[in-house]
C-alpha cells in the first residue's frame, strides 16, 4: 500500500465512520424528540458552559487533576500509614524480623518525592542486572558500577538515551509531574510506578523494586515511546 | 492544542454557534445517550460529555457543522457515544456495544464504481465494536494511539494492532468483492 491510496483510504474510511455512526441512530436523528425533563442540575451546567464554554472546559480539566492528585495523595497517605504501622509492629515483635523493602512517594503539587528505604540492617550487595532486550539500535554506551549502586546508559546513534539505575542502598527521586502521567503497575509481578511523559521533550520514567534481593531499580528516557521503558523492565534479569 | 482549541471560541461568533449547535442537537443526542446508557441521570451526564467534547474538538465541529448536515449528525453520534461508553466503564458496567467476536461482513452486492463507498460504509457497520471504536477515536478525534489506549484501559500495543487490523479487515474485504479501494 503506498501512501497515497493509504491516505484516499484513510479519508474514505473518516467519512465512512460518520455516515455509519449517521445510519445507526437516524431514528433519533431525524425524528424531534419531546422535550426531555431535564434536572436542574444539568440545566445548571448546560447554563455554566454555554455562557463559558473556555472557562468551563479549562475547569473541568483542573478539576480532574485536582482530584486524581488528591486521590493519589489519599492513597500515599494510606500507605505511608499502613507502612510505618506495620514496621513498629515488626520492630515490637521479638521473632518478626523480616525487612519488608518499602518505596514511599509524597505526592506534591507539582512534583511526586520517591523514597525507597534500603534494607536498615545492612545494604545486600548491589548484584549483576541486565535488560536482555533493547529498542533497535540501541547498545551499552557507559556503565558506573560502584558497590551499591549501578548505572547504565545505553544509547542509540542518533544520540537517543536510556537510563538504568539500580541500587540496594536508600535512594531518592523527584518527578516533575506536571509533565508526566502516572499509572500503578506491575513489574515481574511487583508494584510498580510509570511516570510516562504527556508532552514532547519531556522524560519518562519507570520506577519498581525485586522484592526477592531487596534492589531499587529506575529506568528514564526521553523517547517519545516511553512504553519501551515497560518492556525493557520486563527482560531484565539477574545474573549474578 | 486544546487551548488551541478553545481559543476558536473565544471568538463571539463562535460562541453564537455553539449555542447554536447545542439548542438543535441537544435532544437527539440525549435520545442517543439514553438509548445506549437506559438511564436519564447518565444520559444527562453524557449530553454534557459530549458538548464539552465538542467544544474541545471546535474545529472539527465546525467544520462538520457548516460543511454537511449528514456529516454534523454522524460527527454529533459519534462524539455522545464515546461519553456514553466512557460513563459505562466508569460504572464497571458492560457496554451494550460490546466487542464480538470477527462476524461475517455483507455480501457484495454490486461492485461498480459509487458502489464503493456505500459499500464501505456497510463494512464500517458491521465491523466489531472493538475496531470500529478505535477507528473512530483514531480517525476521527484524532486521538494518538497512547491517548486512545488510556481512555479504553488498553495498552498502546493493543491500540494500534485494532487500528490497523479494523482497516485490514476493510480493506480485504473490499479488495475481496471487487471495489476499487486499497
Amino acid at each position: 500500500m503506498d501512501r497515497q491510496s493509504g491516505g484516499r483510504f484513510d479519508a474514505d474510511l473518516r467519512a465512512a465512520l460518520l455516515e455509519a455512526a449517521r445510519l445507526d441512530w437516524v431514528g433519533a436523528l431525524s425524528q424531534e424528540p419531546a422535550a426531555p425533563r431535564f434536572s436542574q442540575g444539568y440545566l445548571d451546567r448546560r447554563a455554566a458552559f454555554l455562557s463559558d464554554p473556555i472557562g468551563y472546559v479549562r475547569r473541568l480539566r483542573r478539576r480532574a487533576w485536582s482530584a486524581g492528585q488528591r486521590a493519589l495523595r489519599a492513597a500515599a497517605c494510606l500507605l505511608l500509614v499502613a507502612g510505618v504501622a506495620f514496621g513498629a509492629l515488626m520492630a515490637a515483635s521479638p521473632t518478626a524480623r523480616a525487612w519488608v523493602q518499602r518505596i514511599f512517594i509524597q505526592w506534591l503539587s507539582d512534583r511526586a518525592d520517591i523514597t525507597f528505604q534500603g534494607n536498615p540492617q545492612g545494604f545486600g550487595e548491589n548484584g549483576l542486572w541486565r535488560p536482555t532486550w533493547l529498542p533497535e539500535g540501541f547498545e551499552l554506551a557507559e556503565e558506573n558500577i560502584m558497590s551499591l549502586v549501578t548505572i547504565l546508559i545505553y544509547e542509540n546513534e542518533v544520540g537517543d538515551e536510556i537510563f538504568l539505575h539500580y541500587t540496594t542502598a536508600n535512594a531518592n527521586i523527584i518527578i516533575d509531574t506536571e509533565h508526566q502521567d502516572h499509572y500503578a503497575i506491575t513489574v515481574h509481578g511487583s508494584a510498580a510506578d510509570f511516570f510516562p511523559a504527556n508532552e514532547p521533550g519531556e522524560p519518562s520514567y519507570l520506577i519498581w523494586t525485586d522484592e526477592a534481593t531487596g534492589t531499587y531499580f529506575d529506568l528514564m528516557t526521553y523517547l517519545e515511546d516511553s512504553e519501551v521503558l515497560l518492556q525493557i523492565a520486563e527482560s531484565i534479569r539477574y545474573f549474578g | 492544542m486544546l487551548a488551541v482549541c478553545l481559543s476558536l471560541l473565544e471568538d463571539e461568533s463562535d460562541r453564537v454557534l455553539m449555542a447554536r449547535i447545542y439548542e438543535k442537537y441537544e435532544r437527539k443526542l440525549y435520545a442517543v445517550a439514553l438509548g445506549i446508557l437506559h438511564s436519564p441521570s447518565l444520559a444527562e451526564d453524557a449530553v454534557g460529555d459530549a458538548f464539552v467534547s465538542m467544544a474541545r474538538h471546535f474545529p472539527q465541529t465546525k467544520k462538520f457543522f457548516q460543511h454537511s448536515r449528514n456529516e454534523m449528525d454522524g460527527w454529533c453520534v459519534i462524539i455522545v457515544k464515546h461519553a456514553a461508553l466512557s460513563i459505562l466503564r466508569k460504572e464497571g458496567r458492560f457496554s451494550p456495544l460490546e466487542a464480538e467476536a470477527e462476524k461475517a461482513l455483507p455480501a457484495r452486492e454490486d461492485p461498480e464504481a459509487g458502489a464503493g463507498f456505500a459499500h464501505l460504509v456497510e463494512l464500517v457497520r458491521a465491523l466489531p465494536e472493538h475496531y470500529r471504536e478505535v477507528l473512530e477515536l483514531h480517525l476521527l478525534l484524532e486521538l494518538s494511539p497512547r491517548e486512545i489506549a488510556r481512555q479504553l484501559g488498553l495498552t498502546s500495543n493493543t491500540v494500534r494492532q485494532r487500528i490497523f487490523r479494523g482497516k485490514q479487515l476493510l480493506r480485504e474485504q473490499l479488495r475481496e468483492e471487487g471495489y476499487p479501494y486499497g
